[in-house]
Formats: C-alpha cells, sequence, structure tokens
C-alpha cells in the first residue's frame, strides 16, 4: 500500500473537471444524463491513476471506487465554489430560472412551490441555494464519482496476460 | 483486478454489512421514485415531503412528463430510462449473492459491461441523432439492463473499497 502512487492527483484533476463541467449553463445540462459529468470525472481520475501505476500492476476495483470518491468530494466542493461564484456575478441561479422550474415541473406541489417563492422574494435564495447545493453535491457527486471510478476500472484496467 | 473467489465475499461479515448497506440505499431511492405519485396527491399531506424529492432528483435526470412514467394520476420524479436503471440496479443487488455463488470469480468480463452498453447506447443514438423514440418501455429495458450488468462491477468494487477505507481508518488510529 505504502508503494502505491498518490490518488490527490488525479481525484484533483477528475474533480476539477467534474466541477468545470457541471457547473457553466448549458453544458452542465449533460449531468440530466445519469450524473454524465461526474461519472466523466470519476472514471477520468480512475484512468489517470492507473496510468501512475508501476508497470505490470494492475488497478483493483476497490482503488478505482477510492480515487473516484475523493474525485467526487474534490468535485463537489468545486462545484459550489464555481456555482457561488456565478451567483456573485448574477450569472445563474437567478430567481427567474428556479421559477422556471417550478412552473415547467406540473408536479411540483404547491406548499413547496410557495416556499420557494418566499425565499425567492426574501433574497434568500443564494444562500440557501449554496448551502442546498454543497449538501445535495455532496452526496451525489461521491456516489457518482465513485460509480465512475468503477466504471474507469472496469475500462481502462489492462487484462492480466 | 484481484482474482478472488466469490465464496469467501458472504463469509466476511463486514461485506455482508456493505452489502447491506447498498441493498438499503438502492431500496430508498426506489421508494422515493415511487412513493412521489402517492405522497404528491392533495389529499396526502406530504406534499413538501414531495417536493423535496422532485427537487432532488432534478440534477439526475431531465424529468420531462412525456417520458416518464404514469403512476397514479402523476409522473414519476425520474424519466423511464432513470427508472430502468434504479430498478435494474435494485434488481442486480439482490441477485448478487445468489449469482456469485455459483460462478468461480466475482468479476465479470470487461466485454459484458461495454456489451450492456450497446441496447442503451443504441436507444441514445437513435433518438439524438435519428430522433426514432423506441417508447417508454424500451428505454427501462435498455436502462435495466445495463444496470443489473454494471451492479456486478460496481457490487465487489464498493465491499473493496470498505477494505480500503478500513486499512486507511486502522493506519491513520494506529
Amino acid at each position: 500500500m505504502d508503494n502505491q502512487p498518490s490518488k490527490l492527483v488525479p481525484a484533483l484533476i477528475g474533480g476539477g473537471v467534474m466541477a468545470v463541467l457541471s457547473s457553466f449553463p448549458l453544458i452542465s445540462l449533460g449531468n440530466c444524463l445519469c450524473c454524465m459529468w461526474v461519472l466523466l470525472g470519476g472514471g477520468l481520475a480512475a484512468y489517470l491513476y492507473s496510468k501512475e501505476l508501476p508497470e505490470g500492476e494492475m488497478l483493483s476495483s476497490g482503488d478505482g471506487a477510492l480515487v473516484g470518491l475523493i474525485a467526487g468530494l474534490f468535485g463537489a466542493l468545486f462545484t459550489s465554489l464555481l456555482s457561488s461564484l456565478f451567483i456573485l456575478i448574477g450569472f445563474r441561479f437567478s430567481p427567474e430560472i428556479l421559477q422556471d422550474i417550478m412552473e415547467n415541473n406540473q408536479d411540483m406541489p404547491p406548499e413547496f412551490r410557495d416556499l420557494m417563492h418566499n425565499w425567492t422574494s426574501e433574497g434568500g435564495l443564494g444562500s440557501f441555494m449554496v448551502i442546498m447545493g454543497l449538501f445535495m453535491n455532496l452526496i451525489m457527486d461521491s456516489i457518482f464519482g465513485t460509480l465512475g471510478g468503477l466504471l474507469g476500472t472496469a475500462i481502462f484496467s489492462k487484462q492480466k496476460k | 483486478m484481484q482474482e478472488r473467489n466469490s465464496k469467501s465475499f458472504f463469509h466476511n461479515k463486514q461485506y455482508r454489512f456493505v452489502y447491506l448497506f447498498i441493498l438499503f440505499l438502492s431500496l430508498l431511492n426506489l421508494g422515493m421514485i415511487f412513493s412521489f405519485p402517492v405522497l404528491v396527491s392533495k389529499s396526502s399531506g406530504y406534499g413538501f415531503l414531495a417536493g423535496l424529492i422532485k427537487l432532488f432528483y432534478t440534477p439526475l435526470c431531465h424529468q420531462i412528463p412525456e417520458r416518464s412514467f404514469l403512476l397514479w394520476g402523476h409522473t414519476l420524479p425520474v424519466c423511464s430510462r432513470c427508472t430502468g436503471i434504479y430498478v435494474g440496479f435494485f434488481l442486480g443487488t439482490v441477485i448478487f449473492p445468489f449469482i456469485t455463488k455459483k460462478i468461480k470469480s466475482i468479476y465479470p468480463s470487461k466485454t459484458i459491461l461495454l456489451l450492456a452498453l450497446v441496447p442503451m447506447g443504441l436507444d441514445v443514438g437513435l433518438k439524438w441523432i435519428f430522433h426514432i423514440d423506441t417508447g417508454l418501455i424500451f428505454h427501462f429495458i435498455t436502462g435495466s439492463i445495463f444496470s443489473i450488468l454494471f451492479s456486478f462491477f460496481a457490487i465487489p468494487g464498493l465491499l473493496e473499497l470498505s477494505d480500503l477505507l478500513i486499512k486507511r481508518g486502522e493506519m491513520s488510529y494506529g
């Protein structure tokens, strides 16, 4: 275990890619396909880690999952930071966007819609979205980052000869 | 990947615990999806909870009503393909212990996973490139096929991950 390369750099790169793709408007819609960018970030981290391994050593699924999990945690933090930055410059999570989401979701219960409307009108939306977003990202990105790491391991690990 | 005999997995208390935890999370996920139409109905009084469930799945799925199953007069909070993926993962998790008792190595071939991706990839490709919609049932089935097989990769990986995390914990705390 001590001879293994560090997982930090592959996880940071995977998490960074995950966050950039998940934060930019329009591009972030790719996450609507089962967290595609998060899976990609986890898979990329596993791929980069497998490249660091000594010649002849295979990437185990446990290591792939772990590097994907770490990438997911970094990705969640970076995504929240980038999203906060977008809020600060007034680029994303504007009340109009949230209202659009609420109106397009016909099944959204009225009491929930009212609550969101109150938050929007009181101006508490930005901080609410950042905290809620960080919490949700930590859960989602760690789960899907781990699964991405496992997918990356399945696809990129070299078969034993 | 390590060659490991499948029998060693379920004789281990830690692995049994991790497996049950994965099964619980998978069941909770399905519970959230299929309880949504009940919770969202006006008479239930759990509209707020339904709203949270809907919001929870917003970043994960496009939630287009026309591409989601209708249950008790309300659409599910995820599309038919995502429903298939989650149901498939749950089914894969349930049958995993029974399947792994019959085989020598716990890890399936990489080719199987890539083949499982083909029907779902074709379905997505037909929609995006040729604008041919194969229908909700087909989306559901192709999603399920992929995730049942993916669960056979994911579960051993997660069991191994638990090993690594415990080892790291032991190293950190002496």
